[in-house]
């Protein structure tokens, strides 16, 4: 596929995915940061408190657990932008799509269905498992559909890219 | 081996077919979920306005309700931009201009929900007599935004493919 990209059109891309790459890394720390805070700070923070005031051990860990089943879809949002990262870092180095660089890109729409999951289902269940309840949740979020359809797209056009790759392999063998 | 590579795209092809349906089906689904209750809530302010609406008067409060599911209205865009990249390839053309400037759009339209979301709507509501403007730093937000800048990115990565393979066989004819 690189070389079906002309000397210009590389070098524009490049100067793109190095801006991209600097806010994608900033992205990164600044929602890594918020996370720890949030879910790896505050229940050691909550479980302290809870014991120092006498708390229900129950009662401090259905707070704990609440708080980290809500953690779930920026996780795998920070994962999303993990791999987004070092697809635009490769990028960057001239690989635009290399078979490391494809897979990125399916990763990085894997992350962003799965994060859809999550929100729409998978947290709302899993607290509501949390307060006692049996059912299976589901919590309609504005931004999950459509993150959801974004990443199929995504996903997809990692398959299409990845068969792209493979018939140039292929013809490169037979050339 | 070829056949395999050619059954395979012709695999990616159905599945783009079985998107594009599923896609066509989850568009109204989206657009009843964001206009409905746009509607129901327009009709309140105007006929049946709450303290805070009877107070600013009934245009400027449909005009807050509009800029409050301004965010929604540009996330469903983005997925009804969707479309021509699902019918390109399920057409077989892959590098397609017409999808990689639609895959763009809808990352630009994406990304677009998410600033209006977190910066625009909140100073324009604010600005029009609405709750003063508080920026609430939502991280997941700003999450999103930078994937959408992803697909916006990759969008214009297969747009230059496009051109350049273009520009190529242009060369050879």
């Amino acid at each position: 596929m690189r070389n079906t990209l002309s000397f210009a059109t590389v070098s524009g891309i490049q100067s793109q995915s190095k801006a991209l790459r600097g806010v994608f890394l900033i992205a990164f720390i600044g929602l890594l940061g918020v996370l720890t805070g949030k879910h790896v700070v505050w229940p050691i923070v909550r479980v302290v408190g809870g014991a120092q005031d006498g708390e229900a051990p129950s009662a401090v860990l259905t707070d704990i657990g609440l708080n980290l089943v809500s953690a779930l879809p920026a996780v795998l949002l920070l994962l999303g932008i993990g791999a987004a990262y070092r697809v635009f870092d490769r990028m960057v180095a001239g690989e635009i799509f290399s078979p490391l660089n494809v897979a990125g890109i399916r990763n990085v729409g894997a992350s962003m269905i799965s994060a859809a999951i999550a929100e729409l289902v998978i947290s709302p269940s899993l607290a509501g498992w949390i307060r006692g309840d049996t059912t299976i949740d589901f919590h309609f979020a504005d931004w999950a559909l459509a993150v959801a359809v974004l990443g199929l797209a995504l996903a997809f056009i990692a398959r299409v890219l990845t068969l792209a790759n493979q018939i140039k392999a292929e013809n490169d063998e037979i050339v | 081996m070829m056949g395999n590579v050619e059954l395979r795209a012709e695999k990616a092809r159905a599945q783009a077919g079985q998107m594009s349906v599923l896609h066509a089906v989850l568009i109204p689904m989206l657009v009843a979920a964001v206009g409905l209750p746009l509607i129901g809530e327009l009709y309140l302010v105007t006929y049946e306005p709450a303290p805070w609406a009877a107070e600013l008067g009934a245009p400027l409060a449909v005009a807050i309700k509009l800029l409050s599911y301004a965010p929604a209205i540009a996330a469903v865009g983005a997925v009804i931009m969707l479309r021509p990249v699902l019918v390109e390839y399920h057409e077989g053309r892959v590098v397609s201009d017409k999808a990689s400037r639609a895959f763009q759009l809808a990352g630009l339209l994406a990304l677009a929900a998410f600033m209006l979301k977190l910066f625009i709507v909140p100073l324009a509501i604010s600005l029009l007599g609405g709750p003063a403007f508080a920026w609430r730093f939502d991280l997941l937000d700003i999450a999103l935004m930078v994937l959408a800048s992803t697909v916006l990115m990759i969008g214009g990565v297969l747009e230059a493919a496009a051109a350049s393979l273009k520009a190529e066989n242009d060369q050879i004819v």
